[in-house]
């Protein structure tokens, strides 16, 4: 399924597996959920190792916390944005039913924080930010990518939260470009309006399919098809593979993006867990998120 | 002068010990200063100013000079492993400015291995990148270290380890930092010389926020930015403690730093081995006054010195190169920063 170069590259992945089933960050590191996460998902999306992919699962279901979240570190639990990872990671097996519960749980009473814009605000920034999204740190902010993770997280549950996903569309498309694209998550800096980059990009254009009309995101999926965003590096190849799968937009050249960016390692040296899965993923998928969450469509 | 002319014996003292004093003698002779004023003013820090036109300047030669006069030794450096942190807070195609030139992340990495150094890596955790490999690719910095050999670390992602705050300032609590970092013997903050729309400006302590782990501390780092960016930025240097600190100024960026400002054809390189001095001494470049920068005046006495008498400027002056940098009056940090003509 995956190929002669694709299994390289998931040897490689394989090789990083602890026996406990969690995943090193890096080659000769320790483990971390961000990596054990991804990983699982990369894996699960490619049929392969499923022994791991269930001893990834049970490692996850370990390290969340009571309240549901699933930090970074266990010292450092307001860095929760590994829970919805977890949470994707999870998904496909109904055993970690309960895990999901409480995860998706977490996640919506935590929202990033959100007030009504000042006017001294309003002549420094140019989002909305009463809007409410997900943060990368429990009691900052919402940005673009952890708002777009729970979105595909809590998206794909039996019952997803309608309101709380249209709300964080909402925000999604109030922090769109004007020339199209995202970058983390601000519009506009003093007078200057910022740039979009690939990665965020297809973070939220992956977020949005079926909670946007196509019209409105269409300069986005312009720029991310465009040459400045082919670039073959891991998360810019592999977000623009998602991000453009979600629209039924990818095709062989993005899996082939992904595969150079993959190639590339001969040049940087091996990528760390979570950017080498995540590219192996989209590689493997063809862009097509869903199927990291055993879905076909 | 070379790194073992900084260390001969002039009647029993050292070159540095002996330049130290004559300056001290000097200020004595201008102001009539007592003996224990004249421990208090002699120098604290040396800062090297070196002029350099454009990227195609022996860039290295201007590095390997300006540690020379540093006093930095071979043995100082010898199978020392140095982590070079370039500013790469987020490359724009055509909008080079933005970044340290790979040339001189190329330089300062042949000037340390010139030294004696075991390994020379680059670790950067850029602000507004997930994707560290893109931010090399656009930066022009994948083609140099590829053709160099040196490795790269993405310093949001890897491993991390935490370390009691030696600053004390923000409400941060201990940091957590790169353990690639903190594998490194030496950490050189190599930064750009920019104007900044939150700080004033960003310099070789700003620089560090890049070294702040985005896993730990989000991206664009906002934990830094609740915490108060000054107060972090004291926090990081006290407990990072870079050994060198040394600033791109050949092209830097005024206004709307430290991405969508302009161009600034300043011409400069600015090293030492302080990085509150290299920045003071940067500012005094770039026309701003840095006891006016908070964050600088807060480092004043603690974490260094921003004082010009307690600097002693190897290479050319200050006011020789200065070329003043457009400050904004609707950016409050900014506002009312020019030094004196």
């Amino acid at each position: 399924m995956t190929g002669t170069v694709l299994q390289t590259h998931y040897d490689a992945l394989i090789s990083r597996a602890a026996p406990d089933g969690s995943f090193a960050v890096a080659e000769g590191a320790g483990s971390r959920p961000d990596a054990t996460a991804w990983a699982a998902m990369a894996l699960f999306a490619a049929n392969q190792a499923p022994e791991l992919v269930a001893a990834a699962r049970a490692v996850l279901a370990a390290a969340q916390s009571p309240d549901g979240r699933v930090a970074l570190l266990p010292e450092r639990p307001e860095a929760a944005w590994p829970t919805a990872l977890a949470l994707l990671a999870w998904l496909p097996d109904p055993a970690r039913a309960e895990n999901v519960s409480r995860a998706a749980a977490w996640l919506m009473a935590h929202p990033g924080s959100h007030w009504p814009k000042n006017a001294e605000e309003q002549a420094v920034i140019g989002h909305d930010t009463s809007l409410r999204g997900w943060n990368w740190i429990d009691g900052t902010h919402s940005w673009v990518e952890p708002t777009a993770l729970a979105m595909l997280a809590l998206g794909a549950l039996a019952a997803p939260p309608a309101e709380a996903l249209a709300e964080a569309a909402r925000l999604l498309m109030n922090r769109q470009l004007p020339d199209g694209g995202w970058n983390y998550g601000n519009t506009r800096v003093f007078k200057n309006t910022l740039l979009p980059v690939p990665e965020s990009t297809g973070h939220a254009l992956a977020a949005l399919a079926g909670r946007a009309v196509i019209g409105d995101v269409a300069p986005s999926l312009a720029y991310l098809q465009g040459p400045r965003c082919a670039v073959a590096t891991p998360l810019a190849a592999a977000w623009r593979a998602f991000g453009l799968g979600a629209w039924g937009l990818a095709g062989q050249d993005e899996e082939a993006l992904c595969r150079a960016a993959l190639e590339r390692q001969s040049r940087y040296g091996p990528y760390d867990t979570p950017q080498l899965a995540q590219c192996l993923a989209a590689a493997a998928s063809r862009g097509r998120f869903a199927a990291l969450l055993g879905g076909h469509s | 002068m070379n790194a073992s002319d900084a260390e001969k014996p002039a009647r029993g003292l050292t070159r540095r010990q002996a330049v130290k004093l004559a300056a001290a003698v000097g200020l004595a002779a201008a102001g009539g200063l007592t003996a224990t004023s004249l421990w208090r003013e002699q120098p604290e820090a040396e800062v090297f100013i070196a002029k350099a036109a454009g990227y195609d300047a022996d860039l290295a030669g201007v590095v390997r000079r300006g540690l020379a006069e540093l006093g930095v030794t071979p043995a100082e450096i010898a199978g020392k492993q140095v982590l070079v942190k370039p500013n790469l807070v987020e490359p724009h195609a055509g909008a080079g400015h933005i970044n340290v030139h790979p040339r001189m992340v190329r330089a300062v990495a042949e000037a340390f291995l010139a030294l004696g150094a075991g390994a020379v890596v680059v670790g950067e955790g850029a602000g507004h990148r997930r994707d560290a490999y893109l931010v090399l690719e656009e930066s022009g910095l994948a083609e140099v270290l590829a053709e160099d050999r040196l490795a790269f670390y993405d310093l949001n992602n890897g491993p991390v380890a935490r370390r009691p705050n030696a600053g004390g300032w923000s409400k941060l609590g201990d940091l957590w930092l790169p353990g690639r970092l903190l594998a490194a013997d030496i950490v050189v903050s190599l930064a750009k010389m920019k104007t900044h729309h939150w700080a004033g400006v960003t310099l070789a302590m700003k620089n560090l926020f890049g070294v702040m782990p985005g896993v730990v501390y989000g991206w664009p780092k906002n934990v830094l930015h609740f915490a108060g960016i000054e107060p972090s930025i004291l926090d990081i240097n006290a407990t990072v403690r870079p050994q060198f600190a040394i600033i791109d100024g050949i092209v830097g960026m005024d206004g709307d730093g430290p991405i969508m400002g302009d161009p600034v054809a300043s011409g400069v390189v600015v090293l030492g081995r302080s990085a509150v001095a290299v920045d003071a001494t940067a500012c005094r470049v770039m026309g701003i006054d840095p006891a006016k920068v908070g964050y600088l005046q807060t480092a004043d006495g603690r974490l260094g010195t921003i004082r010009a008498a307690r600097i002693e400027q190897r290479g050319e002056s200050p006011a020789a190169v200065r070329r003043d940098f457009a400050l904004l009056d609707y950016v409050p940090a900014q506002r009312d920063l020019r030094l004196a003509p």
